[in-house]
């Protein structure tokens, strides 16, 4: 054989091996010990709790059916959900893949979860221990799918020192949307040449549940799995609010007074710099106040909904929550699941979401990520522990009848979108209410129809 | 002998090549128009589902709202791109020193990756504390001031609050400004095509010019009948090429607007609904039906400006 053969022919040769083999490097399996794989969403502190919970898994040193100790590799990874699809598409996915309740049920659609039942049922995980609303986001048609990691839900943050300057009492919160518009006005401040140095309330801040406000009115976006109701009376009375907003302080004056504003995880966040005297935020926020003004005078309850809405006693908030999964084609179900039930159990649930003793350790961590747990009864001093001042707000909101998650339809992703959408064009006066709400109604419905009419087609491939 | 033994040896030596471009190319090329007619999300297998996709697409306001918002980014971009290319060029090629100097200087910004540029200027195009509007609000100021002086009469005539001052645009916080802010960023990087005029307008020959001097002809005549016309395959060159980037426009758009596309869907193209349909929703034989019409578009423009260049476009040696 000549040279120029011989190298085209080892490089060919080369290319093909490399194309065919498709063993990873390193064996996950010895006599002694199995690793799995975790692919988890969060970074930074988040990540690191998570981290921490699995490490205490570890130490635990459980073993499998056939003996083996088995290790938990968590790694996070960016895109999760986005990553994971290509990895279960390919058949090499990850043992257990964290995502967001959200889209889950479109994972579990899409064949691409093991359904958890069987193992629930086999040790016996009691589902009337969870608070319902995280229960509930784990099933769909009838399966369970997931199960939770770290729950959340929202509230009204106001700052106590801004509410004293403005003459208001800051122990008593606005209790109706028509009173937080009247404290949000003597909380507006402007300067000598008309620029807003301060605001009360700003709807767009932070802008991540723009499809919430119906809920605080009365009004739902959907009714059942197949029928949208985006332009709801109610809907549109909860974005006629909004645009009241943008009418009263000028979009122009605000859109100026917003350019000043920080990133969220920032100390010149709208909320922690002292710009904004009220916010819409999330269990988290504590974790934020602490890291960046630990000195900011501040107190949370329920975010006031409509006085024309008869809530009976039952605060209206968002409830989401991250969870973990099997997914399909996952190579070791068993050991995947004893992780997950860990995760699960008073002492997993605890150190992720608060502050715990890690008993394999002895060692208090930092606070986790600071969060409720799922459970309707947290053990005896994990709230007076739990660096959250506040943390029985977010409970008692989660245990509420009006807590709503993100909704289980098919377009979910597509409708926030467009929800969003819809705020852009009220909030920037391009349409009103009504017409852009009637607009996302007249062009999500026949996608989720079509989307309907193919699950139909595909329901044997479901079953 | 010898000759054709080589021929064969270099098909060995493309041979890997050949077959990324099959698996990694052509494949999916080939493969997206079935998945056009199949409801196909990559987790389950395709379902053929017909014309399906295609009709629902006719009735997708956003398709529309996406292709028009597209059509229009091309319109300003690919003008502007050819004619303030062009303009450097010349520049350059009329300078008498430094002309190296300022082509890299021109073509350095090309080199920037696209998301640092869009990250750049979010924070030129920033409507209180960005460098763009910090330069203009001293020129609003002066135009507010003489309208609150000297003509308030015009005010009141034009019907416009005389207490509400004049002001810079919002750029990409404005629905009317938003994509015209993408087109302004987008000539940032115009050192690519300008680059390549510089090197054609050097090969202009001297005696044409020298020629046309005997005639008489004013410099902007010699860059009329002289110059254009000897250049005219690198300016459809550059065309041909600024249709087919205009249409493919996504990075700064999905950088500046978080991949949301707005404000109110003022800067979604169809490359971001069509990412957006197949990653977030996954929707992927709904966007690559998308896709497929986006490549028709393309190739139709494609072809109308070829036949358009016919009797326009001078090759020498013809």
């Amino acid at each position: 054989m000549k040279t120029p053969h011989l190298i085209a022919a080892s490089l060919a040769l080369i290319f093909i091996l490399a194309f065919l083999s498709d063993n990873p490097p390193v064996n996950p399996e010895t006599p002694e010990k199995v690793t799995i794989t975790y692919w988890e969403k969060w970074t930074g502190f988040e990540g690191e709790a998570m981290k921490s919970t699995i490490d205490a898994f570890n130490r635990k040193k459980i073993k499998n059916k056939k003996g083996q100790v088995i290790f938990c590799n968590c790694l996070s990874v960016t895109q999760v959900d986005r990553k994971s699809s290509l990895a279960i598409a390919g058949g090499q996915p990850p043992d257990i893949c964290g995502f967001w309740g959200f889209n889950t049920h479109l994972f579990a659609e899409m064949g691409a979860l093991r359904p958890l039942d069987d193992l629930i049922a086999r040790d016996k995980i009691d589902s009337s221990k969870y608070i319902p609303v995280f229960w509930e986001m784990c099933q769909h048609r009838g399966k369970t799918w997931c199960l939770p990691t770290t729950p959340a839900t929202v509230a009204l943050h106001w700052n106590r020192d801004m509410f004293q300057e403005a003459g208001l009492d800051p122990d008593k919160p606005p209790r109706t949307t028509e009173e937080l518009e009247q404290f949000a006005d003597k909380l507006t401040k402007r300067d000598s040449n008309g620029r807003i140095t301060q605001m009360g309330f700003l709807p767009p801040e932070p802008g991540w549940w723009n499809w919430c406000w119906g809920y605080f009115f009365g009004g739902k976006l959907e009714d059942g799995l197949d029928k949208l109701t985006a332009n709801d009376p109610k809907n549109v009375e909860a974005f006629t609010w909004i645009a009241k907003f943008a009418e009263k302080y000028g979009r122009e004056d605000m859109l100026a007074f917003q350019q000043g504003f920080g990133s969220f995880d920032s100390p010149q966040n709208a909320f922690l710099s002292g710009r904004v005297a009220m916010v819409l935020q999330g269990v988290w926020m504590a974790n934020f106040i602490r890291f960046h003004r630990p000195h900011m005078k501040w107190a949370c309850g329920p975010f006031p909904s409509s006085a024309s809405f008869d809530t009976k006693g039952e605060p209206v908030t968002i409830a989401d929550m991250d969870v973990v999964t099997i997914p399909r084609g996952a190579k070791y179900v068993d050991e995947a699941w004893e992780v997950i039930k860990y995760i699960n159990s008073p002492e997993g649930m605890e150190l992720l979401c608060g502050n715990a003793i890690d008993p394999t350790t002895g060692k208090s961590n930092s606070g986790g990520q600071g969060k409720l747990t799922v459970f309707r009864e947290d053990r005896p001093g994990f709230i007076e522990r739990h660096p959250h001042p506040y943390l029985k707000v977010f409970i008692e909101l989660a245990k509420s009848k009006n807590a709503i998650t993100p909704r289980k339809v098919a377009v979910w992703d597509e409708y926030h979108k467009e929800m969003n959408n819809v705020f852009e064009l009220v909030w920037l006066n391009k349409k009103t209410p009504k017409e852009a709400l009637d607009a996302a109604q007249r062009r999500l419905q026949p996608k989720l129809d079509s989307i309907l009419a193919i699950q139909k087609l595909r329901e044997d491939e479901w079953k | 002998m010898a000759a054709i033994e080589s021929r064969y040896n270099g098909i060995w030596f493309v041979l890997p090549w050949i077959i990324g471009l099959g698996a990694f190319t052509l494949y999916p090329f080939a493969a997206s128009v079935y998945y056009s007619f199949t409801d196909f999300s990559v987790l389950q297998s395709p379902q053929f589902i017909g014309l399906s996709n295609f009709r629902e697409i006719s009735q997708d306001e956003v398709f529309w709202q996406a292709l028009a918002n597209t059509f229009y980014y091309a319109a300003l971009s690919i003008p502007a791109g050819l004619i303030v290319s062009l303009s450097l060029a010349l520049m350059m090629n009329a300078a008498r020193q430094g002309q190296v100097l300022y082509s890299v200087i021109f073509y350095l910004p090309h080199l920037v990756p696209a998301t640092v540029t869009a990250i750049l200027w979010m924070w030129m195009y920033n409507p209180e504390f960005g460098l763009l509007n910090s330069m203009l609000r001293p020129f609003f100021d002066v135009a507010n001031e003489i309208r609150k002086s000297i003509f308030p009469a015009v005010a009141i005539a034009m019907k416009t609050d005389p207490t509400i001052a004049w002001g810079p645009p919002a750029w990409l916080s404005d629905t009317a400004w938003a994509l015209p802010s993408l087109v302004f960023m987008a000539l940032w990087s115009v050192g690519q095509s300008a680059f390549i005029y510089l090197a054609k307008l050097q090969d202009v020959p001297q005696e044409m010019y020298e020629a046309a001097d005997i005639d008489g002809a004013s410099t902007l005549q010699k860059i009329r009948y002289v110059t254009l016309p000897m250049i005219s395959p690198i300016i459809f060159f550059n065309i041909i090429m600024g249709i087919i980037g205009a249409f493919q426009v996504f990075t700064e758009a999905f950088i500046v607007t978080k991949g949301e596309g707005g404000p109110a869907r003022a800067t979604t193209f169809l490359p971001l609904y069509i990412w957006d349909n197949a990653f977030r929703y996954f929707r992927m034989g709904y966007a690559s039906a998308m896709a497929w019409i986006l490549f028709v578009i393309i190739l139709a423009l494609t072809i109308i400006a070829f036949r358009l260049s016919k009797d326009r476009v001078y090759y020498a040696g013809k």
